[in-house]
C-alpha cells in the first residue's frame, strides 16, 4: 500500500468547497425556517381539541418519519412531472426537506407546548386575554424557549441531509466532491476535506446553539 | 408514449417485476438487519467504554463517534466504500459491495447507540455503583444485575428510532451501487419511465417496515416497562 497524499486538488478548489458549502447552509436554513413554520401549524393542530385535526397531525408524522429522505426527494423531484408539475431542482430539494423536517419540528412544538403548565394559560384567560393573545404572548413563547435545543439539533441534522440533494446534482459539498474525485483522482484527499467541512461546521453549528441558548435562558 | 411494448400497463410490468422487487427488499433487510444488530453490539461496548472506560481508552473512541456523527451518513457510506475497497484491494482482498455497506450502516449505528447508553448509564445515580460495591459485587456483576437492566430498558424508545433511521439509512447506499430496493426501483423507471407510480410503491414498502418496527417496538416497550415495574 503505497499511497501518497498530495492536497493540491483540495486547496486549488478550496472556493469551490466553500461556494458548496454556503449553498448547502441556504439550503438548510431556508429548510428549517420553512420546517418551523408548517410544524408550527401542525403542532397547534395537534394539540387542539379538534379529533379529527389531531388525526391529520398523526398520520403526516407518521408517513413522513417513516420514509426514507431519498425516496421522498425522488417522487418529488422525478415524480410529480408525472402529475405535470415541474420544479427546479433546488426548490424540489427545499420542498422536500421542508416538509421532511416538519414531521420533526411537530414533534418537537407537541411536546414543547404539552410541557407548559396548565395554569399559566388559565392565568391568561382570567385576566381577559383573547385565546389568539395567549397563544401570541404566553403559549408560544414559552414554547420556543423550551424547544431552542433541540430546534439547533434538527438545524445541524438537516444539514447534514442537505448531503442528500447531491442525487439531483445540486452542486453542494458532496456532489462536488464526488466531482473533484472523479475529475483528480485524489479520493482520500478530497474525501478528507469534504468529512472535515462537514464535521467542523457542525461542530460550530452546536457551539452556537449553546451560546444562543445560554443568552436566552429564562433566568 | 415512451413505451416500447405499447400495450402492457404499468400494474403488468409491475408484476412482471416482482421477483426483481422481492430481492431489492431482500437485500434492504439484510443489509438493514445485519446493521442494526452489529452496529447495537458495537455500540454497547463503545458506550461502555466511553463511560467507564480510562482516559486514554476513551479518547480514540470518543473521536471516533464524534466524527461519525458530526457526518451525513451518505459521506460516511462513500468514504467506507471508497477507502475500504482501496486498503483491502491494496492487500487482496475483494469484498461484495453488500458486506461494505453493512459495515457503514454498522458504524453509523453504533454511533448513535453508543451515545443513547452512554446518556443512560450517566443517568443513573452514582450511589447504585457504591451500594453494588459495599455489597461486595464485582463491576462485571454490578453492570450485569443494576447498571445494564436500567439503561437497556431506558434507550429502548430511541433504539427503536435508530433502527428505523438505518432502514431509511440503507437507501443511500444505492448511491454506492448496492442492488437494494432503491437501486431496484430506480432501475424499473429507468426502463419504464413512470417515475411517481414506481416510487410510491417503494416509499410505501420502506413506509411500512417502518411502521412495523415501530409498533413492535411499542409492543417490547409495553412489556418491558410492565416487568420493571
Amino acid at each position: 500500500m503505497n499511497y501518497h497524499f498530495n492536497f493540491n486538488v483540495v486547496f486549488r478548489n478550496i472556493d469551490v468547497f466553500l461556494e458548496a458549502l454556503v449553498l448547502a447552509l441556504f439550503l438548510a436554513v431556508v429548510s428549517l425556517t420553512l420546517a418551523i413554520i408548517i410544524g408550527l401549524m401542525i403542532a397547534l393542530g395537534a394539540t387542539s381539541n379538534h379529533k379529527s385535526m389531531k388525526k391529520a397531525a398523526r398520520v403526516y408524522v407518521t408517513i413522513f418519519r417513516n420514509t426514507p429522505l431519498l425516496i421522498l426527494v425522488y417522487i418529488i423531484y422525478f415524480g410529480l412531472p408525472d402529475l405535470g408539475l415541474t420544479l427546479s431542482k433546488n426548490v424540489a430539494f427545499i420542498f422536500t426537506l421542508s416538509l421532511y423536517g416538519a414531521a420533526y419540528m411537530t414533534e418537537v412544538f407537541r411536546a414543547g407546548l404539552e410541557s407548559i403548565p396548565k395554569g399559566i394559560i388559565e392565568a391568561g384567560y382570567a385576566i381577559g386575554l383573547s385565546r389568539f393573545q395567549t397563544m401570541m404572548d404566553i403559549k408560544l413563547p414559552i414554547m420556543f424557549r423550551s424547544v431552542l435545543p433541540s430546534m439547533g439539533n434538527y438545524l445541524i441534522s438537516l444539514f447534514k441531509d442537505t448531503s442528500l440533494s447531491s442525487a439531483i446534482a445540486i452542486p453542494e459539498i458532496t456532489y462536488i466532491t464526488k466531482k473533484l474525485n472523479v475529475q483528480s483522482f485524489r479520493t482520500f484527499e478530497v474525501w478528507i476535506a469534504a468529512a472535515l467541512l462537514y464535521v467542523i461546521t457542525s461542530y460550530l453549528m452546536a457551539r452556537i446553539i449553546n451560546l444562543l441558548e445560554r443568552k436566552w435562558k429564562i433566568k | 408514449m415512451f413505451d416500447i411494448s405499447t400495450n402492457t400497463s404499468f400494474f403488468e410490468r409491475f408484476w412482471n417485476a416482482k421477483f426483481i422487487i422481492i430481492d431489492g427488499l431482500n437485500n434492504t433487510l439484510i443489509v438493514s438487519f445485519a446493521a442494526i444488530i452489529l452496529g447495537t453490539i458495537l455500540g454497547l461496548i463503545i458506550g461502555l467504554i466511553i463511560t467507564y472506560g480510562n482516559k486514554y481508552i476513551k479518547l480514540p473512541f470518543k473521536a471516533l463517534v464524534d466524527i461519525i456523527r458530526g457526518l451525513p451518513l451518505l459521506v460516511t457510506i462513500f468514504i467506507i466504500y471508497y477507502y475500504l475497497d482501496f486498503i483491502l484491494k491494496s492487500i487482496g482482498i475483494t469484498m461484495s459491495p453488500m458486506v461494505i455497506g453493512i459495515i457503514a450502516l454498522t458504524l453509523f449505528c453504533s454511533a448513535q447507540i453508543s451515545e443513547l447508553v452512554r446518556g443512560a448509564l450517566q443517568n443513573i445515580p452514582k450511589q447504585q455503583i457504591d451500594a453494588g460495591r459495599a455489597l461486595g459485587m464485582r463491576f462485571y456483576q454490578i453492570l450485569k444485575d443494576i447498571l445494564l437492566p436500567q439503561a437497556l430498558v431506558e434507550i429502548l424508545p430511541p433504539w427503536v428510532n435508530s433502527a428505523t433511521e438505518i432502514v431509511k439509512g440503507s437507501t443511500l447506499l444505492s448511491l454506492v451501487s448496492i442492488s437494494e430496493l432503491m437501486l431496484v426501483g430506480k432501475q424499473l423507471v429507468a426502463r419504464h419511465p413512470k417515475a411517481l407510480a414506481y416510487y410510491s410503491i417503494i416509499g410505501l414498502i420502506y413506509f411500512t417496515i417502518n411502521t412495523i418496527i415501530e409498533y413492535g417496538g411499542k409492543a417490547l416497550e409495553k412489556k418491558v416497562s410492565f416487568v420493571n415495574k
